[in-house]
């Protein structure tokens, strides 16, 4: 028993011994605390809007999967006869990548630009105007620890488009499928598929998102730069077209059509022009890059000390 | 020695803002003093691992500071002197993240989060939205989140700004105690030297990049052992005219109230000046040997406007 001195210890304080090897390494509790703190300071109307569009996604992903897979027996009860009445057969009987496609691609490039205006312009700009960034630093947390971290959320956010649906189809596809081997071997690559372009969504817009959040001390500017700078490089793409004339990696430098085009391939799993592909490629790569490493310009740890 | 520094020197780019610094601190509460831009700051980041050295060494615990970084800054906590709060949290959701933070399990951080926000007198508040905090209680709040991780070494920056007189009082009470725990060691970085002449033991005072001072503030402060202070009822300058004249060195005189100093020689005692002014009819309030306070060693050793303009 060791001696105690201090009146401290009779107020509850207690020494401790134990280890510091948290279970949990920073950058997770990073990320997941960032997600869960912008949904908390989210106002009423905001989070009961991300409630309402998912609750309706959701509910439009999973009723189209069940109808598309259990149409026939649907067709034999009278009640619901006319809602599959008019469907067509032969688009229900398409590839599975085509549904994860039309549910997971197109949606998620919206909706995951809008939740970055919302959501992630409020990222690192946040923890800036309220100066957390001394409570980070002062604590066993490095630069990259609470980088890799803001990336997590921005990855937890688009997975709710992309990840969560595709994942859905996917169980309720082994469920209700009447040919559950036939829809193996159709569907055993789109987890890759998926993930993959999850991956390329989350570092690219992540990385332009980050960014301008990690420039500003308030979000609003944040998300309005985002914006600006969409736009930005579809008019100067545009321009150079112009003074140039096409060419593929002038066309990658829209990295919002960058976007795309990376999707479609990785979903249609096939490559109509490879010179296109790689250009396009490496111009997203190219703005992760930068991005990343201004980001990590913009973050000094030097500054928790003032 | 829970930290030792040699040769210490840290540069940004060409400006050298640490220079050749020496520092072994003992288990005990340090006051850190210095006018801006002495390099107090610079030194804290350099112990934190933020800041490469250009040269020298030091060690904190068994950890080598400048490479063993991230350990370092498991067993430190740090107060900063500005709001540092993370939004949408509340008090116990923030200070069990700071916990985890700093290598805590979940259960065991939530656990010690709830103890540490009582004792800073934030129990009843912990599940309030950090948002709606007064100062003080941010202030308070700043405290647990150093304290949650029970550190070897903390580091309070003006830990009493923007408290009122009663929480000043429990917050300088609280560090005190913080002080007394066996192994560890807090510096306290404040302009208001009564808090550190109250809350610290060791004083370490820095000034243009340089370490001025240090050692144990009773050491510091102890006069000279022939000097006296004296304070007398009336008629002061009668007083000093009646011991000038028998040989006494009479060395400051207050400009408004009837104090005086007096340095006795060998062979003079301290009952002579009772004997002799009680003989003119004039009464001794107060004689007492004269001992320094922190803030007169602080201006012995800090040059105010010197030759850097700090």
């Amino acid at each position: 028993m060791e001696p105690k001195s201090s009146e401290i210890y009779s107020q509850g304080y207690e020494k401790w011994l134990g280890e510091r090897n948290r279970a949990l390494p920073a950058w997770y509790l990073i990320g997941t605390s960032a997600v869960r703190n912008l949904v908390g300071s989210s106002g009423c109307l905001a989070r009961s809007l991300f409630i309402i569009f998912f609750v309706v996604y959701y509910f439009l992903v999973i009723a189209s999967t069940v109808i598309r897979l259990q149409w026939k027996t649907i067709a034999q009860w009278d009640f619901l006869r006319d809602l599959v009445s008019g469907l067509d057969p032969n688009r229900l009987g398409l590839e599975e990548v085509f549904y994860h496609k039309t549910w997971v691609l197109y949606p998620s490039l919206i909706f995951c630009s809008m939740v970055m205006i919302f959501y992630g312009s409020q990222l690192i700009a946040k923890d800036r105007s309220a100066n957390a960034l001394q409570v980070y630093f002062s604590k066993a947390v490095s630069r990259i620890d609470y980088v890799v971290g803001k990336y997590l959320a921005v990855g937890i956010l688009t997975s709710l488009t992309t990840l969560v649906p595709s994942a859905m189809m996917l169980v309720l596809g082994l469920i209700l499928s009447p040919e559950r081997v036939g829809f193996l071997s159709q569907s055993w690559f789109i987890p890759l598929v998926t993930i993959s372009f999850w991956l390329v969504l989350s570092l690219v817009l992540g990385s332009v998102i980050l960014f301008f959040s990690a420039s500003f001390d308030k979000s609003y500017l944040a998300a309005v730069s985002f914006i600006g700078f969409l736009f930005f490089a579809l008019i100067l793409t545009g321009f150079l077209i112009l003074i140039f004339g096409h060419s593929h990696f002038v066309e990658g430098l829209n990295w919002g059509g960058g976007l795309v085009h990376v999707g479609n391939i990785l979903f249609d799993r096939k490559v109509s022009s490879w010179n296109e592909t790689l250009w396009k490629s490496f111009d997203l790569l190219l703005i992760v890059l930068v991005f990343g490493a201004l980001i990590f310009k913009k973050i000094k740890p030097v500054e928790v000390v003032k | 020695m829970l930290l030792t520094i040699r040769n210490l020197s840290v540069s940004y780019g060409a400006n050298r803002v640490l220079d050749q610094i020496n520092l072994e601190l003992p288990n005990c509460a340090v006051g850190l003093l210095g006018p801006n831009g002495a390099g107090k700051s610079t030194l804290i980041k350099a112990i934190l691992g933020l800041l490469r050295p250009d040269s020298g060494e030091g060690r904190f615990l068994d950890f080598q500071i400048g490479s063993d970084d991230k350990r370092i800054r498991q067993y430190v906590g740090y107060m900063p002197e500005s709001d540092c709060l993370i939004p949408g949290f509340n008090a116990i959701q923030y200070v069990s993240y700071c916990a985890q933070l700093n290598g805590m399990e979940y259960r065991e951080a939530f656990k010690r989060a709830h103890k540490v926000l009582y004792l800073v007198g934030l129990g009843e508040a912990r599940y309030r939205k950090l948002d709606t905090y007064s100062t003080g209680m941010k202030q308070r709040l700043k405290l647990a989140q150093a304290i949650v991780h029970d550190p070897y070494l903390l580091f309070l920056d003006e830990p009493t700004n923007g408290l009122d007189p009663d929480g000043r009082e429990e917050m300088l009470d609280l560090i005190r105690q913080i002080a007394e725990i066996e192994d560890r060691c807090i510096i306290l970085s404040s302009h208001l030297m009564r808090d550190v002449e109250r809350c610290t033991e060791y004083l370490v005072i820095m000034d243009q990049q340089q370490i001025k001072c240090q050692g144990y503030i009773r050491e510091l402060c102890a006069g000279q052992r022939n000097r006296y202070r004296l304070r007398v009822h009336q008629r002061p300058g009668e007083a000093i005219e009646v011991l000038t004249r028998n040989q006494f060195q009479v060395e400051y005189q207050h400009p408004r109230e009837p104090v005086f100093e007096v340095l006795l020689t060998e062979d003079q005692n301290p009952r002579e000046l009772f004997a002799l002014l009680i003989s003119v009819g004039i009464q001794i309030r107060q004689l007492i040997p004269r001992h320094f306070t922190v803030e007169e060693v602080y201006r012995k050793h800090v040059s105010i406007g010197g030759e850097n303009g700090t």
